[in-house]
């Protein structure tokens, strides 16, 4: 249990709903416990949790269960993320910030978004990506660039 | 470097994955051109806010809930769980194993031959059963003849033996074919149980053809010929042969006929005949007490080599099973 926070954050981004979230995560979790024996060791394990994390929640934001709309990352279920600290309009401004965030990170297409939120939040290498993903280096490298700009460009509008 | 190429290199850029001297061109261009230079600010300000993220953490609880959950399942899921997963490779096998057992019952139901078989496995008849079966009336041994007089004989029919009295005994012996000591095996174990009669519906049907590969009888059978028949039958089917052997003969057409004369002789019983190969194997019945003559007979037809030893005791009549070749 000691990668529950990052399966969840994990998760959490990608669903966009903290309960969501932990169903994934717990799920997530329970096959790891299933298939522990299966675990050739080839990989990191934290290697193998971000990807059977990563493809429960493309699994579940492409199938029919759930018919959230893309960039409805919702702010009331992040709403509780811990503040920043400092003075009450520093703590604003960052509110804004995040919020603006989470929305534009919600707006992207899933399989890019799952990059950003891997290497850009979570820090993994393309390396531990790929092998996650089960893509090419080439794909990580040339879907992250995108992915980014597409960011960039959302972020612009967000917050000009 | 176009401006172009430099944007498409912003996420190397920033990842430290350029080698030096495309990196330096690149940091060459940005230096140069203020778009790029605006673009690559902005992408670096995109990154820095996305790495200020706070880190999310689980729900209280989370882990206690995840343990809790990963007990063992209820027996009845696991249960279920073991039978169909994987479903596509399951649920097809256990269905193709579902139909070969009922295809495998239908057919044993419809196939009187495989009724049979199954029938051989049967236990043991009580004293009773086999006590009563030895009174019923003769008409076993009247279909008993019938079939031999059927049967397509291989050879001329022995000539007719001059009447003497053991000739009497030994026909009077030949209408006790279907003694019901005669199913006992000779070691005393007990006779095998046999079938029911075949049901009143099926008695005027055409007649199956008998264990040893008779042909069927052609004409239309009566209920008590057709008993009789499948009296026989199970005899043929239940009874293990006393003794069995072979016979090696320089003239096996000879050899059959002279074999035929040396049953006619000494009151034995033609049960059945068959081709094997290039055999000729012939299945009697004859008494107990005819046994030495016969071997010593069969021994002057051949080279006589049977298979074990008569035992002492048993039925007064015993099966002999002559596997007649060149």
């Amino acid at each position: 249990m000691a990668y529950q926070h990052r399966v969840f954050a994990v998760a959490c981004r990608m669903l966009g709903s903290r309960a969501e979230a932990e169903e994934v995560a717990q799920e997530v979790f329970l096959r790891v416990h299933r298939s522990l024996a299966d675990f050739r060791g080839e990989a990191k394990l934290s290697t193998w949790l971000y990807a059977i994390t990563s493809r429960l929640c493309l699994n579940r934001l492409a199938s029919g269960e759930r018919r959230m709309a893309r960039g409805r990352q919702t702010e009331e279920t992040l709403s509780d993320l811990p503040s920043a600290e400092g003075d009450a309009a520093a703590r604003l401004e960052q509110k804004e910030i995040e919020t603006a965030l989470h929305r534009a990170i919600g707006e992207l297409a899933e399989e890019r978004r799952i990059l950003v939120i891997l290497r850009d939040v979570e820090g993994l290498s393309y390396e531990e990506i790929a092998q996650a993903l089960q893509l090419s280096l080439g794909t990580v490298r040339s879907r992250l660039h995108r992915a980014r700009l597409d960011l960039k460009d959302k972020l612009e509008k967000l917050m000009p | 470097m176009t401006c172009e190429h430099a944007r498409a290199l912003f996420s190397d850029l920033a990842d430290g994955r350029l080698g030096a001297p495309e990196r330096a061109a690149c940091k060459g261009h940005l230096a140069e051109c203020a778009e790029c230079r605006g673009e690559w600010q902005g992408f670096q300000r995109m990154l820095g806010l996305l790495r200020t993220l706070p880190r999310l953490r689980a729900p209280a609880g989370f882990a206690e809930r995840v343990l809790a959950a990963a007990g063992p399942a209820p027996w009845p899921r696991r249960m279920l769980r073991r039978l169909f997963v994987p479903l596509p490779v399951k649920l097809p096998l256990e269905a193709a194993a579902l139909i070969l057992i009922v295809g495998a019952v239908y057919l044993v139901q419809r196939t009187p031959e495989m009724q049979r078989a199954v029938q051989l496995q049967a236990p043991a008849p009580a004293p009773e059963e086999t006590l009563a079966r030895s009174e019923q009336p003769s008409a076993p041994r009247a279909a008993a003849r019938e079939m031999r007089a059927a049967r397509a004989p291989a050879s001329p029919p022995p000539p007719p033996a001059p009447s003497t009295a053991r000739d009497d005994a030994a026909a009077k012996r030949r209408e006790q074919t279907l003694d019901a000591k005669a199913y006992a095996p000779a070691e005393g174990k007990p006779a095998p149980r046999a079938a029911e009669a075949p049901p009143a519906a099926a008695r005027t049907t055409e007649p199956a053809p008998g264990v040893l590969g008779q042909p069927a009888l052609r004409h239309r059978a009566t209920s008590s010929e057709a008993e009789a028949k499948a009296g026989v039958e199970k005899f043929l089917a239940v009874a293990p042969p006393t003794l069995s052997g072979r016979l090696a003969v320089a003239d096996p057409a000879g050899a059959e006929r002279k074999l035929a004369e040396l049953m006619g002789t000494l009151g034995a019983t033609e049960l059945g005949r068959r081709r094997v190969g290039d055999a000729t194997v012939i299945e009697l019945e004859l008494p107990r007490s005819a046994w030495p003559e016969f071997s010593r007979a069969l021994a002057t037809l051949g080279a006589w080599t049977p298979e074990g030893v008569v035992p002492t005791g048993g039925p007064d009549r015993m099966r002999v099973v002559v596997r007649l070749s060149r």
